[in-house]
């Protein structure tokens, strides 16, 4: 295991975090939730940023306040609002880097500065967004970490680069010790990636299944008032209201379109999803 | 901590006009002005404000919170900055009376070590001070209000100073012009000695005081959320 969260609870004056979350080797985990759902708060709870009131944080398999500085070489950090010491340049980063991680490899950065485009001679705060993004990244995956975690690492980009950043990802997980957590808001970039996925709102994991297992058993059921009231509801996991009915999420679609054919089934994508397990009612 | 100080470096070499500019200041003032001291004293406040600069860097656009993802902590990053601090004062120091010597030998001027050298030694003090109350004041604050709380510090120190010494004065009635001169007077009459015991006390003075300020800094820093 290289990350698990028991109930880590965070209380600040309208907002409370309750957090349970496991990341394990070889797998890609993912985190999401809308703004303010408490994704930040559970990434900062992990880095020893801020300090939970309550629960424990095993990382690397050592409780949090365990963790020296040399563990911290096993992680590879992304924060949406954490950046570079954007006086310096890229080159310049190089000397830190290899003084603060023994397995930073300058060549493998370089190229990689090369291939995706950062300018080695320019100054960070000079950067466009884009460019900040992937130079967090590149630092992130440039020292052999067994555990990237990554907090909306694709803000920022277009779609072209998001791909880029994607690939390097997954080319990053050949190696089976090691693993991520990584958020985003942009859910069509975490099902092309994750293993598995936790929903958060309001501070809570309200779920977590398996991306496979989402994507082909989980579905959206447009229901009129009358095949709400009569279809069994043992599968729907949440229900929200519209005009012409009521929209449901079931994680049991084949046993809807069996039992119900009449009923207009979407296959629906995790956006969908968050917004059901949001805004709707919740068994 | 090397890398840090690497960081802190590298941030230094980034101002670089603004060094070269200070110390062309510096060599005017030493080589226009009569009295040499002032040219001594701005070296060192220049060069040890630079510590500043590196927390401001820091603080920057969320640069904390990238340096505390690195491997490092919240206490080897406090004394990393106290390391450089001190550092920075000795630099200051240094290159103050190397302007005012070379200045000077190339002038072909007598050249005032005494001065030079009490001079040196009383703004690195007073800038020591200063960095130990500003520091902890900045990790507590945030460099903005930070500067702020500083500057309400000093006022309130010197407002104690002035206050205690109007009541020992007028309301005690000490003479303590008279009983600091008598002080002076009891030590010994052999001059290098009495410059060597200050000196000495001075460098103790400095490092106790940042080592006091690192002791709250450390505290600060382990409560601080970010």
């Amino acid at each position: 295991m290289l990350l698990k969260l028991e109930h880590v609870k965070k209380e600040y004056d309208s907002f409370k975090l309750d957090c349970s979350l496991e990341v394990k080797k070889g797998q890609v985990t993912g985190l999401v939730g809308s703004n303010g759902a408490g994704k930040s708060t559970t990434f900062k709870s992990i880095l020893g940023l801020i300090f939970p009131d309550e629960g424990n944080i095993e990382l690397l398999g050592k409780d949090i306040s365990a963790i020296t500085a040399s563990d911290k070489e096993e992680i590879g950090v992304v924060l949406t609002e954490a950046n570079v010491c954007e006086y310096l340049t890229a080159k310049d980063l190089i000397p830190i880097m290899k003084a603060m991680y023994k397995d930073f490899s300058t060549e493998d950065y370089m190229d990689k500065c090369k291939a995706y485009g950062i300018p080695l001679k320019k100054i960070i705060k000079d950067f466009s967004t884009g460019m900040k993004a992937k130079l967090k990244v590149i630092l992130a995956m440039s020292h052999n970490a067994k555990l990237l975690i990554l907090d909306e690492p694709t803000a920022g980009l277009d779609v072209i680069m998001r791909n880029e950043l994607l690939d390097m990802l997954r080319d990053y997980m050949e190696n089976e010790e090691r693993g991520i957590l990584i958020s985003s808001h942009i859910s069509t970039d975490l099902e092309g990636l994750c293993d598995d996925i936790y929903m958060i709102a309001n501070g809570k994991i309200i779920m977590h299944e398996e991306t496979d297992v989402l994507l082909s058993e989980y579905g959206v059921l447009k229901l009129t008032k009358e095949q709400y009231e009569t279809v069994d509801k043992a599968y729907i996991l949440s229900s929200k209201e519209e005009k012409f009915g009521y929209l449901c999420l079931t994680n049991q679609k084949d046993f809807y379109m069996e039992n119900y054919p009449e009923i207009a089934i979407e296959k629906g994508n995790i956006d969908d999803f968050i917004i059901l397990m949001e805004k709707g009612v919740r068994k | 901590m090397k890398g840090l100080l690497i960081k802190d470096l590298k941030i230094v070499a980034s101002q670089k006009r603004f060094f070269f500019i200070a110390i062309l200041f510096s060599v005017i003032f030493a080589w226009t002005g009569e009295d040499v001291t002032f040219a001594s004293t701005y070296l060192v406040l220049i060069i040890s404000m630079l510590t500043l600069t590196t927390i401001s860097h820091d603080d920057f656009n969320g640069g904390m919170l990238f340096i505390l993802t690195l491997p490092t902590t919240r206490k080897i990053y406090t004394k990393e900055k106290y390391i450089f601090a001190f550092l920075n004062l000795m630099l200051g120091a240094l290159c103050s009376i190397l302007v005012c010597v070379i200045i000077g030998t190339i002038k072909g001027s007598s050249i005032p070590w005494a001065a030079i050298i009490s001079s040196t030694a009383g703004i690195t003090l007073a800038m020591g001070f200063m960095l130990a109350v500003t520091i902890p004041l900045e990790f507590k604050f945030g460099v903005e209000k930070g500067r702020i709380a500083m500057i309400t510090a000093v006022a309130i120190i010197f407002l104690v100073g002035a206050g205690g010494y109007k009541l020992l004065t007028d309301v005690f009635h000490v003479d303590l012009k008279s009983t600091v001169a008598e002080l002076i007077s009891k030590l010994p009459s052999n001059g290098q000695l009495v410059e060597i015991i200050i000196g000495s006390l001075m460098f103790v003075l400095l490092l106790a005081m940042l080592f006091v300020s690192y002791l709250i800094s450390n505290k600060i820093m382990k409560k601080k959320e970010f």
